[in-house]
């Protein structure tokens, strides 16, 4: 069912290969960053380019480079725990529902149906304005407003699945309810689910960045993409690659990511 | 017809009430935040006598029920009381802010209508052409670019190389031009392609066989009857439209400095201004609600199959 890697067009390739490299450089970024993310050196304030400053510095004196390569990590971390809860919430919900059917199916269709009507920037605004700024609040709030969707899709998905005959086969033979979602159904989810894993890390990614820009989402002195990109801002007439690195750094992973994603939603739906 | 619409219709008490508990509920949960957030915004000091005044003033001190009910009989003629950083009421600054938010959406809605139409029809009369190509790579970063930075990149082009158009500050129709352009860009994309391969399905249906047996110019075809059929669907997605367009502003507008509701409510959180957010989240929620039943009706009254209630849905 997976395409062999060789068999993927040259595009996908590239996007894999650049996700690597931009992966690997994060992870090593404690031994590869050439200054620590976090040091002020009010000496070395808005540094141009140079060789021990590949990127200049911040208006704290802070290499550039180095607070991108952690932010990656940051932004691109925190995105995929979401990613990974939202997709793993969502399709737990959803399945249950369709499978138990009757009042809980009614609970989940209402909750979901009450949260799609609001778009889910507006959402995690609303929960941000309880709950107050910071890290772990948009975390929460991010997957709160975005975990309806999946389980809507998985729902569907799951509603179809066990109408199949080995699902029925399965309750027959005695399965339990937990064994057929584990192991009839959730299999049938997995395809659908990846793909839309990929598609939601970038724009979770996105958003994250979003809010830490507006300073509802992680704060500083933390290096995530969204805050350097807010730093950078302010001092874009006269500095401008101090918004140019992060915005890249950001930009390259989305659209990589973007593009794998679309790749294999129109290869599903074709092998379909 | 008239029973969706009452259905849906209905729908809205129960929702109205759950919000309106949970936006009372915001000051309940932190009652010692909300204190601290009156004296900081009114410039007193944090002492036990002051406490116990604002606790007094607010209420507080009162039991829930009798809050909530104190609450919400002032919460339906729209009154959430006075803002705690300036002397303004609270439905006074949401009303500025969601007409100046409205003006924004208007414009970006003007450029997301001409874009999309111009973008997505030339695209589907040759497709893999240099149109279609140009929109799908436009569609890849798009997708890809957040709006704070492509906002930003315009400023910096348009209002500082080439000195053509000014950032913010005002409300004019030339203030206006930046903004709603970077909100449009993005939903550009996403609705040139949806017109394109909605207008590429069409191309295959059988009345435009019949149309072109008839012998009709490919022009005629092209805008009369394939254009025509593919507008509806997307027609239909209006309301999820208006509602990713008042997302977008948020950003949109904290880039811009364009005093918006999104400019209010971020700023709202960052100083913990309780009534505000309460009437934020009453007043959006009211916003959607309203919003998705006009896109429902809108969608029924053009498209028969909606109406009459056999959708596929």
């Amino acid at each position: 069912m997976i395409p062999k890697l060789r068999a993927l067009p040259v595009r996908i390739h590239i996007c894999l290969g650049v996700l690597l490299a931009m992966a690997l450089a994060s992870l090593l970024a404690g031994v590869i960053a050439p200054h620590d993310p976090v040091t002020i050196d009010i000496k070395n304030t808005l540094a141009p380019m140079s060789w021990d400053y590949p990127f200049g510095t911040d208006q704290l004196g802070r290499c550039l480079l180095s607070r991108c390569l952690y932010a990656i990590r940051l932004t691109f971390g925190v995105a995929l725990l979401i990613a990974l809860l939202t997709i793993a919430v969502g399709s737990a919900i959803g399945v249950t529902a369709a499978y138990l059917g009757g009042l809980a199916d009614q609970i989940v269709r209402i909750v979901s149906d009450a949260s799609l009507s609001i778009p889910s920037m507006i959402f995690v605004i609303l929960i941000v304005g309880f709950l107050g700024p910071g890290t772990e609040n948009i975390i929460l709030a991010i997957l709160l407003a975005q975990w309806v969707w999946y389980a809507r899709v998985a729902r569907g998905l799951a509603l179809r699945i066990t109408s199949y005959g080995y699902v029925r086969a399965a309750k027959l033979s005695g399965t339990g309810p937990v064994g057929i979602i584990v192991w009839h159904i959730f299999p049938g989810l997995v395809t659908q689910m990846v793909t839309q894993f990929t598609l939601l890390i970038g724009s979770t990614a996105l958003s994250l960045a979003g809010f830490s820009f507006l300073g509802l989402g992680v704060q500083p002195p933390s290096a995530e993409l969204g805050l350097m990109i807010s730093d950078g801002c302010e001092l874009i007439q006269t500095h401008a690659w101090m918004m140019f690195w992060p915005s890249l750094t950001l930009i390259i992973p989305v659209a990589c990511l973007n593009v794998i994603g679309d790749y294999f939603s129109d290869y599903w739906r074709s092998k379909q | 017809m008239k029973g969706f619409l009452v259905k849906q219709a209905l729908l809205i008490i129960p929702v109205v009430l759950l919000v309106s508990i949970l936006a009372f509920s915001l000051v309940r949960v932190f009652p010692s935040d909300v204190v601290a957030s009156y004296l900081k915004g009114h410039q007193q000091a944090y002492t036990p006598e002051n406490v116990a005044m604002v606790k007094a003033k607010l209420g507080l001190d009162k039991p829930v029920t009798e809050q909530y009910f104190d609450w919400i009989s002032k919460a339906v003629r729209f009154d959430f009381g006075m803002s705690y950083y300036s002397n303004l009421k609270v439905s006074d600054i949401i009303y500025a802010g969601f007409l100046s938010t409205l003006r924004l959406t208007g414009a970006t809605l003007v450029w997301l209508v001409i874009f999309s139409y111009l973008l997505g029809f030339y695209s589907a009369k040759n497709p893999d052409g240099l149109v279609d190509n140009v929109s799908r790579a436009v569609a890849i970063i798009g997708n890809a670019v957040p709006v704070f930075v492509l906002g930003f990149v315009f400023i910096q082009i348009f209002a500082l190389w080439l000195k053509l158009l000014p950032v913010s500050g005002k409300l004019s129709l030339a203030h206006v031009v930046l903004p709603s352009i970077s909100l449009a860009f993005g939903n550009v994309c996403v609705y040139a392609r949806m017109l394109r391969n909605e207008m590429l399905d069409n191309a295959e249906k059988p009345f435009v066989f019949y149309a072109k047996a008839r012998g009709l110019k490919t022009s005629a075809i092209f805008k009369k009857h394939i254009l025509g059929n593919s507008l509806l669907p997307i027609a239909g997605t209006a309301g999820v439209c208006f509602g990713h367009l008042i997302a977008g502003t948020v950003i949109v507008e904290n880039v811009f400095a364009w005093p918006g509701l999104g400019s209010i409510i971020t700023t709202a959180i960052l100083s913990r201004n309780y009534p505000v957010i309460q009437g934020y989240t009453v007043c959006i929620v009211l916003v959607f609600i309203i919003a998705n039943l006009l896109s429902d009706i809108f969608a029924a009254t053009l498209d028969p199959r909606i109406r009459l209630g056999n959708s596929a849905g």
